[in-house]
């Protein structure tokens, strides 16, 4: 966990470099001069305990050649007492017992004669436990028992050159033991001591090091915009000045490849609005201009048939009304075209306009006349939103429109126009239960002359590409779910202003 | 006419002070030896008070010399037989036989010239009496002291037994202070210890008498005397003994009488120490 939120930052991670590294440093140097520390108290607490050996050793050397049991037991009791009594004086040397023997191993002086009576053999534990002869020892020679917190040390006594015995010298090394204790104390102090500064001292220098980098980074957000300027890195001498120059030499190329490619975008949007007007323009003319001589056509079809019908035969005849449906169904194709270029060309006049008054309308309109078509339909009250009231009026006309064509056949057929939440949003839809169609052909479904039933049902290909220019005239979104002989509903959104009904207000 | 008078009063100097130089020779100072049982830890200067009373009483002039060991008194007084001294039964037995060393009086401790050799261990041994310490340690307070060593070695040779071979080790502590002070320790088992010497020791340190206390007593045995050289005249010696056996009289001597322990003096003859002189005979020393 710690791992991944240090591989999140740079400075971090350098931060954590820098604390490990020095920690670790650190950490060696304290331990070694700790372990230097207790060595050397060890090597001057052993020095000390072999020159009181030696110096006891010269001093007694006339009580052991003689068997002056009581004055060798008095020099070592004096010894031992003034060990004891300077327990509390740094440096000194506390002695646990000392122990004179011959070279039998036989006791001629002991601090506790209780324990260890003359002239009977030395018992020792600690000498025991040692794999040397105490009397083979031809010098100093200490052993420290740490467990027993214990520092033996045996020296052999001689009397001119003769050795006449030995002095076994115990130390009780239970203050080195509180030495050693306090100075893991300073040491375990002393590494806290450098890991808060480390610490702190990492902190600063990897926010000092990575600071130039963290600054480069804010600018880059806004790189692109011309305006990136990075004293604090090109005035430097390191490698950070290049990375300054370099950003703000990127800045400005972006800034200046991105106004040329915007003043060029204007430039191609400009000329798309000319065409598009043009074609607009000219799809309006055309249009405008084919009704009269479509007029004209119908006009003398129909003429014709009423004056002079008895002059055709049957064939003529039908040749004659085939002319005046295509001509209806060409005026129908002209007058969705119109409507559709009309729809683009319309500038918005934003109100509240009420969808349930509207489609109330419409659906009167319809029932009047198809009044044989029975649909039963179901609109929710007070659907208002903010639009252009005119085109959704029209959207309204052709998405009802639909539902009233394509429930055709429905034994009880219905049109329910609501509002549901779809994504927080508000969506409204019309619902049929007509013949449906199939979803594969669902992305042809708001192309212009795209057709997904067959001649059964009147249309022109056009009107629900009118319904999606209005709709995404107004922000919004629509789209469709059905099936086969099972109905559609269509959905729509008018942008962010959305509409609830009057009454949830 | 002034030269002359300085030269005779200078030659006057002079003269008087060699004749008060020579008059000092004869009121020289007789040593005043002293070892053994008298010799305990600080008595020093009851030594030396005890030393001034004597001089001052007696009119002769005693130097307090502290001898470590009989056997240094007793060289002392054979080297230097215008020496006094305090000495032990034993030493003085052997002395009076091999140097004439006199007899002048014999302190009376719980008011007769006797005392004991108290044999002392650690408190909870099973031992009853020194046989019972056989190959254990023996703390003496000097090889020629009566009641630390001849008490306990004729004891034990009565019954048959060497001293040298019962003992796995004779400690010689010096004193008998320090012998007490060796069981006490656990240095030695036993020790044969001067009844005056312990009762004086169980003053000063009474929690002695929790650690340590007596088995068997041998004795009683003539008590230590105040001895004089060869040499010493017997008008001094008298003088001594007068001081020595009226020191009860007066409140100086009979501060220092209690500070000592001891009752008083009383004047005994040399029989007196017969007993010690079987003893050393039985046990092989030399007298004559």
């Amino acid at each position: 966990m710690i791992y991944s939120w240090i591989k999140k930052s740079y400075s971090r991670q350098l931060g954590a470099l820098l604390l490990t590294t020095g920690l670790l440093i650190s950490g060696a140097i304290a331990f070694f001069n700790f372990q230097a520390a207790v060595n050397l108290t060890r090597e001057t607490m052993q020095e000390s305990s072999e020159q009181l050996a030696k110096t006891l050793a010269l001093v007694i050397s006339d009580d052991v050649r003689y068997n002056k049991y009581f004055q060798l037991w008095d020099r070592l009791n004096q010894v031992y007492k003034s060990s004891r009594r300077s327990n509390l004086k740094p440096g000194s040397l506390v002695i646990r017992e000392i122990a004179v023997i011959d070279n039998h191993e036989l006791i001629l002086g002991h601090t506790e004669p209780g324990n260890n009576q003359l002239q009977l053999p030395y018992q020792h534990e600690l000498i025991d436990s040692l794999n040397h002869d105490v009397g083979s020892i031809s010098d100093a020679y200490s052993h420290w028992f740490n467990k027993n917190s214990t520092l033996v040390t045996v020296l052999p006594v001689y009397f001119s050159s003769e050795r006449i015995g030995t002095l076994i010298l115990d130390i009780n090394t239970s203050r080195l033991d509180a030495i050693e204790q306090k100075l893991l104390r300073t040491f375990w102090f002393y590494l806290l001591a450098i890991l808060v500064i480390l610490f702190c001292v990492s902190y600063i220098f990897s926010k000092w090091i990575t600071k130039p980098l963290n600054q480069s980074i804010r600018y880059l957000d806004t790189l692109g915009r011309g305006n990136i300027r990075l004293p604090e890195l090109t005035l430097r001498n390191d490698e950070f000045r290049v990375l300054g120059i370099s950003i703000e030499d990127a800045d400005m190329r972006l800034y200046n490849d991105t106004q040329e490619l915007i003043s060029y975008r204007d430039h191609l949007e400009d000329q798309v609005k000319a065409r598009t007007k043009e074609l607009e323009s000219f799809s309006y003319s055309v249009s405008h201009d084919l009704r009269s001589p479509l007029r004209a056509i119908d006009g003398f079809s129909k003429a014709l048939l009423d004056d002079n019908s008895d002059q055709l035969d049957e064939q003529g005849r039908s040749y004659l009304n085939r002319v005046c449906a295509a001509t209806k169904r060409m005026g129908l194709l002209i007058d969705d075209i119109l409507m559709l270029s009309r729809v683009s060309r319309t500038e918005m006049n934003y109100a509240s306009v009420n969808l349930s008054e509207l489609a109330t309308k419409i659906v009167y309109h319809l029932q009047e006349q198809e009044p044989r078509h029975s649909v039963n339909v179901t609109i929710q009250k007070n659907l208002v939103c903010q639009g252009d009231k005119r085109l959704l009026n029209i959207a309204l006309e052709n998405l009802l429109g639909n539902a009233w064509k394509y429930t055709h056949g429905s034994d009880k057929a219905t049109i329910e126009l609501g509002q549901t939440r779809q994504d927080g949003d508000t969506v409204f839809y019309i619902q049929d239960n007509g013949v449906g169609f199939d979803m594969q052909f669902s992305k042809k479904l708001f192309d212009p002359f795209q057709r997904l039933h067959g001649s059964e049902f009147e249309g022109t290909g056009i009107g629900l590409a009118t319904v999606q220019r209005i709709i995404f005239k107004h922000n919004g979104l629509i789209w469709a779910n059905a099936s086969v002989d099972e109905g559609a509903t269509f959905y729509f959104r008018i942008g962010n202003r959305t509409a609830y009904p009057e009454q949830n207000k | 006419m002034v030269k002359p008078i300085v030269f005779v009063i200078n030659i006057l100097f002079f003269l008087t002070a060699s004749i008060l130089a020579a008059a000092d020779v004869s009121v020289k100072s007789h040593d005043f030896v002293v070892s053994g049982v008298i010799i305990n830890s600080g008595n020093a200067n009851l030594i030396e008070r005890f030393t001034q009373y004597l001089t001052a009483k007696s009119g002769h002039s005693l130097k307090p010399v502290f001898a470590s060991t009989y056997q240094e008194l007793s060289n002392t007084l054979r080297d230097n037989p215008d020496a006094i001294g305090w000495t032990c039964g034993a030493p003085y037995v052997q002395d009076h036989a091999l140097d004439k060393q006199q007899l002048l009086s014999v302190p009376l401790f719980n008011g007769k010239p006797l005392y004991y050799s108290v044999i002392v261990t650690r408190k909870g041994r099973p031992e009853k009496s020194l046989t019972d310490f056989k190959q254990q340690i023996l703390s003496y307070s000097d090889p020629r002291s009566n009641s630390g060593f001849v008490a306990p070695a004729f004891q034990l040779k009565k019954q048959g037994i060497a001293i040298k071979t019962h003992f796995r080790l004779l400690l010689n502590a010096g004193n008998h202070e320090r012998s007490i002070t060796a069981v006490l320790n656990g240095l030695a088992d036993v020790a044969a210890i001067d009844e005056y010497v312990w009762v004086e020791y169980l003053k000063k340190f009474p929690q002695t008498g929790k650690s340590l206390h007596i088995i068997d007593r041998i004795g009683p045995f003539p008590f230590t005397p105040v001895v004089a050289g060869r040499s010493v005249p017997s008008d001094t010696i008298d003088k001594l003994n007068d001081a020595l056996v009226n020191m009860p009289a007066d409140a100086e001597g009979r501060q220092l009488l209690k500070e000592l322990g001891i009752d008083g003096f009383v004047i005994k003859q040399n029989k007196f120490y017969d007993d010690i002189k079987v003893m050393l005979t039985e046990l092989g020393w030399r007298l004559n």
